[in-house]
């Protein structure tokens, strides 16, 4: 019965060719443009890292301007730290089990080939913690040590496509590396590894590459390397110089503990407070105490990682998707119609309600397929579209599994919204009525 | 075979309510080849419905092959009328992108039946329409009488009891309105029940037994006993 | 023809009328809401900029990686270079460029012993004495830098130059009675050098297009000598794309340091704006295609009912109707639907705006955006059917006595 029912659908949509088309086009345009946007939703509301991202805390103290209004929630605390409140957290016993403090900069690449033209890249200055607490995977060598941390040493970890580009892709660990006029000892190379949204620094760019240089914070401070993201200060500094910044009031700096337990995490509040009051003692900190700490997923609402730009297409492509399903439901039921005397007839001959209702039913599960199918088509076509016309968004247009899987189940739910209703109109078709003339 | 008492049927708008059939009374014989003849509007085709189950009535008692189908919910009655009951019409109602082979297949798919038993009784009965060889061909590739050829192979396909033939010849010419009836009385013989609802006399008087519906009941049956003694003595 | 006819064989088929009715509200509200949107943003994109140089600007940003290259001189030596280029108008070296996302905010203070938030805040560019001229800005009262005038500011620097130029709004800001010409300022608290006001020109925004003080902004005669060396350009008038290669192959001798970006002014806004311009071309994208589907669906429908219809209305032929008279049967019909529609459809749009301004802050719909947005719909409906309903008018009456 059921090839039957799939040829009898084929037939019927050869019936009317044009009826039928419209109704996939009209299917098609809706689940593609809700694909669209929700792919994008999707990647950018996604959790960058599902194993821990309840253990990871972004760090927030509230040592701004005693001028400025008071805030309330996280999102009107400063959500970088000062220089000097970083290295006092790396250096002092909390208790996170590891901490990392971090900044983006750049370095100018000099290849060995004196015939190869340097280029810029971005770098990422951290800690040796930042590897172990966000699991950066490893192709060669390890991340620095704690020691290495401690001395500023001149040593690098490279990223896949770089290691690919400066060393054709070989084990580079122990290989030098000029950078900006300096030498740097690569000592690991990472494998591809982009969490998206790039939650550990979404102050910039949420959606940005991964740096594909990483060296030890202190290294990156001594030769004075410029923070390359929002700077913020709201008390002058004493002088132009490296020192006077360092010691500044200006925020620029990420900072991330690791908390594996929420009693853990409620310990390093409690430690964060008192490192407050402790500074309002020297003088610093003069606003009421008001730190936090945010899990991943928490930090990227505060930081409304998801633009509302997505959310209102989101919002305007599920009414679209509405009105494609009414004009398909309209175009069935008017299609149905035009099917009556064959309901008819087929009644007459002991076709009871629910094999009409099957029946039909085929029918519009073949459309709501084809429907889908070409949906999910026109969803890619428009990803690609964002791809391009919004530059840096190229980790937010991938299809997985699991978008598909969402794909398949609205085109499934749209076109059985979009057919119930006129499947049922044609079980309730009076056969009488329409056997006499046809 | 079939038995109403009683049956009427009231179509009601906004405005008026119009009896199509009124205190209806009919028994049909298993066997019997019946021509029931009218004026439009009289109710024929509402009987022609009610008797073959696609539309109920008001008051009354009918039932077929000794079944009560009052009582009957849709999904009974449509069983029912896949098996016992076959029907043609006037304009045939072959679904035209289906070929022979599967608008006589039709009533056969609401039932449960191997392919090679649907296969068996549809190039049975094309056969015995005279239509095998063009099993694939489509309804329009056909002339008037063939097509109602293929419609009553498809309501015998299901081996009914009970055929209902609604001016089964009203839309063929003289000839083909002769083979048409050749077909049905052949297939009476064989001892299959047939109500036929027409018009024209001269069918009608080569049916078994005629009914005349006038305003929603049957008509003088007197003088269709009278009829009928008449061709019995003139040995027909 | 009256209405009452074409109503009460709507009645009869109230499912699809219905359906075209509510595709209708929905597009309304959609179309009126998006188009509100967008037009919101290509306002905000379009904001005057009181950059003349606009079509004619380039910026080149570089940086040299070497240490122990003396900046100053490579400055001087690059601005001689590029002089000489038949194609300039003007150059000036910046080390921030206006909308382009990224750049130095300070605060002026009116005295020394002010506290922090009555500051006013501002943009800072530093440019030498052609950049009023490279910039193209309408200097409306006082004078220009001179060549004297302009020092390099070294990484360590901590004072600010004695003399700037503001805009006219940050001057607004600072001396509401306009008297801002002359005055002095101060860029800290406390600080024993103050800053005297030379010029004041109309406009030029800052670095931050979404920043409330964004027609804030500042001159210093200063040239910053860190490593990121960077050009505004402005070209004579056509001749920019000739002279951008130009520079950039001149600067590209230079092994001591990488050209990072060469990106034309428009090119600099288009970046900056380019989450709007996204929105822009995404919501045009959503009202074209539901116009077209919603366009597609009365096509649809009413060709439908115009194939069912045939004998019905043959017959109104045979009887003596017009074509014109189909026609306008048909259209009528559909106005009467889209109608409905609107109606609904106001509703829906006012819900579906404030849903959006609550949620999303996207702004209190303009009222004219409603009748425009039904004018629009009314248009496509009646385009829609007219199709069908020629077909309709074109039916032959003969098919009234003919059995389908």
């Amino acid at each position: 019965m059921f090839t039957y029912y799939v040829r009898l659908g084929i037939k019927s949509m050869h019936r009317n060719p044009i009826l039928s088309a419209l109704m996939v086009v009209a299917l098609a345009l809706g689940i593609g443009a809700c694909m669209t946007t929700l792919t994008v939703y999707y990647l950018m509301s996604g959790n960058p890292v599902p194993h821990k991202s309840d253990q990871l805390y972004a760090v927030q103290l509230d040592g701004w301007d005693p001028n400025a209004q008071p805030t309330q929630g996280p999102q009107d605390v400063q959500p970088q730290l000062t220089y000097m409140d970083a290295q006092n957290l790396m250096s002092a016993q909390t208790p996170a089990l590891q901490q990392a403090a971090m900044f983006r900069s750049s370095l100018v690449v000099q290849p060995e080939d004196d015939d190869a033209v340097p280029f810029q890249n971005s770098v990422r200055a951290t800690y040796h913690t930042f590897f172990d607490m966000f699991d950066v995977p490893f192709i060669y060598g390890n991340a620095w040590t704690q020691g290495e941390d401690q001395q500023g040493a001149r040593i690098v970890v490279l990223g896949k496509a770089l290691n690919e580009q400066l060393f054709g892709g070989e084990n580079s660990v122990g290989r030098d590396i000029r950078l900006s006029d300096q030498l740097y000892r690569v000592i690991g190379v990472i494998d591809e590894w982009q969490p998206t949204p790039r939650f550990y620094d979404v102050v910039t760019s949420s959606f940005a590459d991964v740096a594909s240089l990483f060296i030890p914070f202190k290294t990156a401070v001594d030769l004075e390397l410029n923070p390359n993201g929002n700077v913020n200060c709201w008390k002058p500094l004493d002088d132009s110089t490296n020192a006077a910044f360092l010691r500044s009031e200006c925020v620029w700096v990420q900072f991330w503990a690791e908390l594996s337990t929420p009693t853990a995490a409620d310990a390093y509040f409690d430690y964060l407070n008192n490192y407050s009051r402790e500074q309002q003692g020297f003088g610093r900190f003069q606003r009421p105490i008001n730190n936090f700490i945010s899990p991943v997923m928490e930090w990227m609402d505060v930081n409304q990682v998801v633009s509302t730009d997505n959310r209102v297409l989101v919002r305007l492509s599920f009414l679209f998707l509405a009105v494609c399903v009414l004009n398909t439901v309209g175009l069935l039921l008017a299609k149905f119609m035009g099917k009556a005397p064959e309901v008819a007839l087929r009644r007459s001959m002991g076709a009871t309600r629910q094999a009409i209702f099957t029946q039909n039913l085929f029918e519009v599960a073949t459309i709501g397929v084809l429907g889908g199918v070409f949906g999910i088509a026109l969803a890619w076509l428009g990803l690609r579209l964002v791809e391009n016309i919004y530059r840096g968004y190229q980790h937010l247009v991938a299809m997985d599994w699991m978008i598909l899987l969402i794909s398949m189940l609205i085109a499934v739910v749209a076109s059985i919204i979009a057919g119930l209703y006129p499947v049922w109109r044609t079980t309730r078709i009076p056969p009488a009525q329409y056997l006499k003339i046809q | 075979m079939l038995k109403m008492q009683n049956i009427s049927k009231v179509y009601r708008t906004d405005l008026i309510e119009t009896y199509a059939l009124r205190e209806f009374d009919l028994e049909v014989n298993e066997g019997e080849f019946i021509a029931v003849t009218g004026p439009s509007g009289s109710g024929k085709t509402t009987f022609l419905n009610i008797a073959g189950l696609l539309e109920t009535f008001d008051h009354g008692e009918y039932s077929l092959d000794g079944e009560n189908v009052s009582q009957l919910n849709d999904y009974q009655r449509s069983r029912l009328r896949n098996e016992k009951v076959g029907f043609i019409f006037q304009s045939f109602n072959l679904i035209p992108d289906l070929d022979l082979f599967d608008n006589v297949d039709v009533p056969l798919r609401y039932r449960r039946m191997s392919g090679r038993a649907r296969k068996q009784a549809i190039e049975g009965m094309l056969e015995m329409v005279g239509l095998a060889s063009r099993k694939n061909y489509l309804p329009s590739q056909l002339s008037g009488g063939q097509q109602q050829r293929v419609a009553i192979a498809r309501a015998l396909a299901g081996k009914p009891r009970f055929l209902l033939a609604d001016e089964p010849t009203g839309n063929l010419d003289s000839l083909m309105a002769r083979q048409v009836m050749d077909l049905l009385e052949s297939i009476n013989e064989q001892g299959t029940t047939i109500v036929m609802v027409t018009h024209d006399h001269e069918l009608a008087r080569r049916a078994d037994r005629n009914i005349q519906i006038l305003d929603g009941q049957v008509s003088d049956l007197a003088s269709i006993y009278q009829a009928r003694t008449e061709r019995i003595a003139a040995g027909e | 023809m009256e209405f009452r006819p074409i109503l009460s064989a709507l009645m009869r088929n109230k499912a699809g009328a219905l359906l075209i009715a509510l595709q209708i509200a929905i597009t309304l509200a959609v179309v009126t809401n998006a188009l509100y949107i967008l037009k919101q943003r290509q306002t905000h994109i379009n904001r005057p900029t009181g950059i003349e140089a606009t079509a004619d600007a380039f910026v080149i940003y570089t940086r040299v990686f070497r240490n122990d290259i003396n900046i100053e001189q490579l400055v001087d030596d690059d601005l001689l270079k590029i002089r000489a280029l038949a194609d300039l108008q003007a150059v000036t070296p910046i080390q921030s460029v206006p909308v382009s996302g990224g750049g130095w905010g300070e605060d002026f203070y009116l005295s020394q012993d002010q506290s922090s938030d009555q500051s006013v805040g501002f943009g800072n560019f530093m440019v030498n004495q052609d950049g009023v001229e490279a910039l193209g800005l309408d200097l409306i009262e006082g004078r220009n830098f001179s060549t004297e005038e302009i020092t390099f500011r070294s990484p360590v620097e901590t004072v600010y130059p004695r003399i700037v130029l503001i805009s006219k709004p940050l001057a607004n800001a600072l001396f509401p009675d306009g008297d801002a010409l002359g005055q002095l300022v101060y860029d800290e608290l406390n600080s024993p050098h103050p800053t005297r006001i030379i010029g004041i020109y109309e406009n030029m925004p800052n670095a931050w297009p979404n920043a409330t003080m964004f027609e804030n902004s500042a001159l210093m005669p200063q040239i910053s000598a860190s490593n990121d060396v960077r050009y505004w350009i402005r070209a004579k008038p056509g001749r920019r794309d000739q002279l951008m290669t130009e520079v950039e192959q001149l600067l590209g001798l230079d092994r001591n340091r990488i050209i990072l970006g060469n990106r034309t002014f428009e090119e600099v806004k288009a970046r900056t704006y380019r989450n709007d311009i996204a929105m822009v071309k995404l919501l045009s994208g959503v009202v074209a295609l539901l116009t077209m589907v919603t366009a597609m669906g009365i096509i649809g429908l009413a060709w439908f009912s115009v194939t069912q219809r045939r004998k019905q209305i043959g017959t109104r032929r045979a009887l003596g109707a017009h074509k014109m008279d189909i026609l306008r049967y048909f259209m009528i019909e559909n106005w009467l639907i889209t109608s409905a529609g609107l109606a609904i459809g106001i509703v829906l749009t006012l819900a579906l705006n404030y849903f959006l301004d609550t949620n999303f802050q996207t702004g209190r719909l303009v009222w004219y955006y409603i009748p425009v947005g039904m004018l629009f719909l009314w248009l496509l409906g009646q385009l829609a059917v007219l199709a069908p309903a020629r077909k309709a008018a074109n039916t032959d009456p003969a098919l009234a006595t003919r059995s389908v």
